[in-house]
């Protein structure tokens, strides 16, 4: 458990290409970043060379984050683990059966999710509890001894259990997991109420099996990097990120690796909320625009929304994660012409390989980078800080080719079309995140990072009439930066179905009391001082009759004798929020009980820049360049900025560019950037 | 090229699907009704100034298509001349707008200064009207049991509730409190429309975007031509039929003939049975959904619709008929006869497009419930939900197990740990049916077995099973799949069968067991490849007997290996026989 003072913290976030490592120094707050290209087969000499480059000994590392997709991509690739299904007799089906519905209506060669357990695999035992955990029919123990012989003929050794109403009664599961413990040491197994103690076994099948496919992969990827790091001289836990934006112990990790699939976007919601926090923005919209995609999350008051459950390839997952909608427009989304003239981005992707034409690595799509290449917004000369080669005059003849000729626009046109296009339809994208969740996108500041997201960010911000741009430190590398202020924090869930009006508040408490003790023994184990434990309790709640829920904080007041008025009122408050009415005479009933055990981690602080004037510091002019925007045409002269080199509180009117290693950030005219006092862009409208 | 540049075009197209999706997500996010916000019983849509459709968000396919239909009654019922800003128009003729009363669509003129440049149109279903029975009857046999008509009912003048209409409304259905707080979400739908088309255009001016509009249709149709190009030209017809009418006993017969013509397409139901007295008629409003569903199936399912993409097809019903039932027939359970036309329209095209159209699927519009009178809380209970079924397989592919109807779309089951915590019922089995899909080179997707137990109580059942005459279809010598059927008490005295009931009556301790139909196969079963022969014995789908006597696969019951010497010979002998 890091003090914050004493080192230097480390955030480790590995992507398909390039691997991100910021490197903090918790006594000055100077932070240093590196990017390197990605070494799947032995990924620890990236990281061990960019930690060398601050330190030459490990032992002055405190805290190590780590973001991995090695869950995520054995999942994606389909190469997990061979894994067995253990259902109550009469279920194992229902992996298969899924909610029987169909996403693409009109498609009549629509493919449900395949099972990531085939049939054959996918075994039933005979035992039954009612909804209430009450035992109907006993286990049959041989019949589970019976599964053990079938799966190890079979080679399987990745064992989910999932039994129907476990969520009320883990008895049977636990004890399928001893007989299994007995009878096959060798085999992972995966007990379904330790995954998700939600109900709804289709759902909960799913998480477990997920997890199962998953474990064995994950495992051997964490203890190998355990390993080395030890062999390193590294002295501390090694954390890693957690879909939830929280971070957890490797020993818990392995137990459930199921919860870090989309820690990926995490890290970057993590950091909005934090950053728009340190800027005292209440209100903000993560706004991460990479290569293929854009990933959208709210942050209000300094706390990004989660959500309790969500799909993966259309694979339900009763996890929770950060609330992040993805969008199908990157930096690399293909501009066609269809076969009636319509001018269309997206949503396919050059992805990094070909990638956009300018690469020069065999594309021939025309992409949103190349377009921004054409009007002279990226630098040709400045590719990853000018690490890479580009050529501006292969997106132009293939613009010409693909976009102008066909729509007889001139080359101008056409790629200021593109942007036009691919900025209107984020625009609408963002426009549905807030106004799905009763919430208007004006009053939110656009916090824009991602190799492309500062470009974008300001005529994004203008279709939504959202007055403020923020574009952070590093927003190449935010993820990995996000990472370094996430808590330790455990996501605990039962479902205990009871009408608010009916239950005693000992009977509750006593629920809470359980999950709060195991969140203790997790966060002991972590070694989490008492001092730092904060245990938030929630429980999802709805009207009697409706299907969905609504996470409503637990009041904590002791002896509270109205507690069952207050609960309700906080909900009907709610449900107005998200729903746009209330019903304060109807019935509530309570679905499921929540509570997130959170170990605070002390937050480091950045070095604040040094002071300068309101006008921008003459060194931090790299030169002018000829730029288009639409409302000026080309301007001829546009000052081109470094952003290394601008001090707190130089004033940058657009039209303007700012140009870093990982990103570029575009000032249009009518909108004034602002560097803030720790290097943070504000960029407002005028007037 | 039009008079829009692609450009503003991308942005009038991309802004107006946006506003039908935002109209969408505030008719779910404030509707009262949970058919609504979970059956996405719904749908909304935005308008030209000629009631064409520009931009539609369904909840349910069965709406695609039939809204511009209603906007243009009302026109024709009020006149443009007489609208004003701030009204909102209520609909629900069935035999004018479709489907059935159940469906009450609010109509807001958009106004652009003193002109109407479009219209936006919010559609839900209301569980009531005030018919004989609490949320509809099997078996009604005129308009007058299934509830009250609208025909442009002006609910709002200049933004202004009319309270007499209002009145009459709330005291004619049976859950008022919750169907005023639909039609409120409704107007505030259409509001929401109305708002951003207004919006874009004073962003991009009035005329391009009603310029825009017009073009986006135009492109849609040129889209729907060249698809159509590429289904061989030719006359396709299929007949098929529904077991009865849920009143009579006769089965009720439907026929379509396709007509391709270079690029556009003639579905005539000519030959289908007359107007029926159970309530499985469809106004032609709804006739026209169906076919527009299978249209779009077959010309371009992943894009949204505009009113375009229908322009090249045209639809012929008699009237009188099933499929143009006039005033006063009942049309309840539209849906079980619209059903049965998409997949007839598929059908008929079958051969003409032999990769393209998968066999029949189970086809139930799975009408199953149990009801009764909870014994722990002494209150009634309902438990209603349509049920998935086996899906055609097709060229390359095995059907899909367990999905919903063609009709339907994105609507879920509901998982037994729910079913368990509200009603006094025990599920005791979900499971594949096998041996339900229909043999063949690709094998019909599964049904289903849905067993429930009736716990300390006695209850009743209502089910509308049907295709027991004509069962899902294989196509090009792949064999029929299993139809769906209720079983009560299997294997015990007095064990029962039933297709269609209503309030069949249960007894505390009854096992009901709900099995739907397979998808029917594709191509001859001794085509099918040994090794996914082996992998359905392996599963369980098929026995080591089947396997030898539909596949002529010899699979070794112990070490589940085929015998490719004996399977040789085995298909030979089967050919030939």
């Amino acid at each position: 458990m890091p003090e914050g003072d004493r080192g230097y913290r480390v955030g480790v976030d590995i992507g398909g290409t390039f691997t991100d490592i910021v490197v903090l120094d918790e006594k000055s707050g100077d932070l240093s970043l590196y990017k390197t290209p990605s070494t799947p087969r032995d990924f620890w000499f990236g990281v061990e060379a960019g930690i060398r480059k601050v330190s030459d000994s490990m032992d002055r590392v405190s805290m190590i984050v780590h973001g991995t997709t090695v869950g995520l991509n054995a999942f994606l690739m389909r190469r997990g683990e061979k894994a067995g299904l253990i259902t109550t007799r009469g279920f194992r089906d229902i992996y298969d059966i899924g909610r029987h519905n169909r996403e693409s209506m009109y498609d009549l060669r629509y493919r449900k999710p395949e099972p990531l357990v085939p049939r054959e695999h996918r075994l039933e035992v005979t035992e039954r509890l009612d909804a209430r955990g009450n035992v109907v029919t006993p286990l049959d123990e041989d019949e589970v001894r019976a599964c053990v012989r079938k799966f190890k003929a079979e080679g399987v050794r990745s064992i989910a259990v999932c039994l129907i109403h476990s969520y009320a009664n883990a008895a049977h599961e636990d004890r399928i997991g001893e007989i299994l413990a007995e009878e096959y040491p060798e085999a992972t197994v995966s007990l379904s109420h330790d995954v998700a103690r939600e109900w709804r076994e289709y759902e909960r099948t799913s998480t477990v099996a997920i997890n199962a496919y998953i474990r064995p992969i994950v495992d051997r990827y964490l203890s190998n990097m355990e390993t080395q790091l030890e062999r390193q001289g590294y002295m501390h836990r090694l954390f890693i990120c957690q879909s939830s934006g929280g971070v957890s112990s490797v020993e818990v990790t392995k137990l459930s690796p199921v919860s870090t699939l989309m820690s990926g976007p995490a890290g970057g919601a993590v950091g909005t909320a934090q950053v728009s926090g340190l800027e005292k923005i209440p209100r903000a919209i993560g706004f991460d625009m990479g290569g293929t995609s854009t990933d959208v999350c709210v942050s209000i008051d300094g706390n990004v929304l989660i959500r309790t459950e969500y799909k993966i390839e259309r694979h339900p997952l009763l996890v929770p994660m950060v609330d992040v909608q993805s969008i199908g427009a990157g930096g690399g989304s293909i501009a066609w012409v269809d076969s009636v003239g319509a001018l269309n981005v997206g949503p396919q992707s050059a992805g990094a390989e070909p990638g956009p034409v300018c690469y020069d690595k065999g594309g021939t799509e025309v992409t949103t980078t190349d377009a921004n290449l054409v009007l002279g917004r990226l630098n040709p000369d400045y590719f990853l800080g000018g690490e890479m080669a580009v050529r501006p005059d292969l997106s132009a003849k293939r613009l010409d080719e693909k976009v102008a000729g066909p729509l007889k626009l001139d080359r101008t046109a056409a790629a200021a079309g593109i942007l036009r296009v691919v900025n209107t339809k984020m625009a609408y994208a963002v426009r549905a995140v807030t106004v799905e969740r009763g919430l208007s996108p004006r009053e939110f500041a656009l916090v824009a990072f991602g190799g492309a997201g500062p470009m974008h960010a300001c005529d994004v911000a203008a279709e939504l009439e959202i007055p403020t741009v923020l574009v952070p430190v590093a927003p190449g590398q935010f993820s990995a930066l996000g990472m370094l202020y996430s808590d330790i924090r455990h996501d605990f869930a039962w479902t205990f179905l009871t009408k608010t009006r009916e239950v005693d508040r000992a009977t509750l408490d006593e629920r809470f009391d359980s999950l709060a003790k195991r969140a203790g023994e997790v966060l002991e184990q972590e070694d989490v001082p008492r001092e730092k434990r904060r245990f938030v309790r929630s429980a999802d709640m709805r009207y009697v009759g409706q299907e969905w829920s609504v996470n409503v904080p637990f009041g904590e007041e002791a002896g509270d004798t109205d507690w069952q008025a207050n609960l309700e009122s906080r909900f009907h408050e709610l449900h107005k929020r998200n729903y746009g009415h209330s019903a304060p005479e109807e019935p509530t009933e309570i679905v499921n009980l929540r509570l997130t055990a959170v170990g605070l981690v002390v937050n480091p602080r950045l070095r604040e820049l040094a002071r300068g004037g309101a006008g921008p510091e003459a060194q931090a002019l790299k030169g002018t360049r000829k730029v288009y925007f639409p409302s000026l045409g080309w301007n001829e002269r546009t000052p081109i900025y470094e952003r290394e080199r601008l001090l707190a509180g130089n004033k940058l009117a657009g039209p303007a560019v700012v140009e870093e290693p990982g990103s570029t950030t575009v000032v249009p005219p009518g909108w004034t950037a602002t560097v803030s006092a720790y290097g943070n862009m504000l960029i407002r409208k005028n007037g | 090229m039009g008079r829009v540049d692609p450009v503003t075009l991308e942005v009038i197209r991309n802004g107006l699907v946006a506003a039908s999706d935002e109209m969408r997500s505030n008719l779910m996010r404030t509707a009262y009704n949970p058919i609504i916000y979970e059956v996405l019983d719904f749908s909304v849509g935005l308008f030209d100034r000629d009631c064409r459709m520009v931009a539609q968000a369904a909840g349910l396919p069965i709406f695609l298509g039939n809204l511009g239909i209603a906007v243009g009654q009302v026109v024709k019922d009020v006149g443009l001349a007489d609208m004003r800003p701030g009204d909102v128009y209520l609909i629900n003729d069935p035999y004018l707008t479709g489907n059935h009363v159940n469906d009450v669509t609010a109509i807001s003129p958009i106004f652009c200064g003193p002109e109407v440049v479009g219209f936006t149109a919010a559609r839900a279903h209301w569980l009531d009207l005030g018919g004989k029975d609490p949320g509809g009857s099997t078996d009604s046999t005129d308009v007058f049991q299934e509830g009250i008509r609208l025909r442009s009912v002006r609910l709002f003048r200049e933004d202004r509730l009319d309270r007499s209409v209002y009145r009459i409304l709330h005291d004619n259905v049976r859950y008022p409190e919750s169907h005023m707080g639909d039609l409120r979400a409704q107007v505030a739908a259409c509001r929401t429309g109305e708002n951003r088309v207004v919006e874009l255009a004073s962003r991009l001016g009035r005329d391009v975007v009603v310029e825009g509009m017009a073009e986006l249709i135009a492109q849609g149709e040129t889209l729907a031509r060249q698809a159509i190009g590429r289904i061989p030209d030719g006359v396709y017809s299929a007949d098929t039929y529904l077991d009865n009418d849920g009143v009579g006993k006769d089965p009720v017969r439907i026929r379509v003939t396709v007509t391709v013509d270079k690029d556009r397409m003639l579905f005539d139901l000519g030959g289908s049975s007359p107007a029926v007295q159970g309530p499985i008629n469809c106004g032609f409003p709804a006739t026209i959904c169906g076919c527009r569903i299978a249209f779009k199936c077959l010309t371009s399912p992943h894009q949204p619709a505009n009113e375009g993409h229908f322009a090249p097809l045209e639809v012929v019903a008699p009237e009188g008929s099933l499929f143009n039932a006039t005033y006063p027939a009942s049309t309840f359970l539209y849906m079980m006869s619209l059903n049965m036309l998409i997949e007839a329209v598929l059908k008929a095209l079958s051969p003409a497009l032999p990769d393209r159209i998968p066999a029949g699927h189970y086809g139930e519009m799975g009408g199953f419930m149990i009801f009764g009178v909870n014994p722990g809380t002494g209150r009634p209970y309902i438990h209603q939900e349509p049920e998935g079924g086996g899906w055609g397989a097709g060229a390359g592919f095995d059907g899909e197990n367990v999905m919903i109807f063609l009709a339907d779309g994105d609507t879920h089951n509901c998982p037994a740990e729910i079913i368990e915590n509200r009603f006094p019922l025990r599920v005791e089995r979900y499971a594949l049916r096998e041996g339900s899909g229909g043999a063949g080179r690709y094998r019909g997707g599964l049904g289903h077995y849905r067993d429930y137990r009736i716990l300390g109580h006695d209850a009743q059942t209502t089910c509308i099973m049907d295709r027991s005459v004509f069962r899902p279809w294989g196509v090009f010598r792949g064999h029929d799949g299993e139809h769906s059927v209720v079983v009560i008490n299997e294997a015990l005295p007095g064990a029962r069968r039933l297709m269609k009931a209503t309030g069949h009556r249960l007894k505390a301790g009854d096992v009901v067991s709900v099995r739907t139909g397979g998808g029917g196969g594709y191509g001859d079963p001794l085509e099918r490849d040994p090794e996914a022969v082996r992998l359905d014995v392996k599963r369980d789908y098929v026995t080591i007997e089947e396997a030898r006597r539909v596949y002529g696969v010899v699979v070794d019951p112990g070490l589940l290996t085929v015998d490719p010497v004996a399977t040789a010979e085995l298909r030979d002998q089967l050919k030939k026989g």
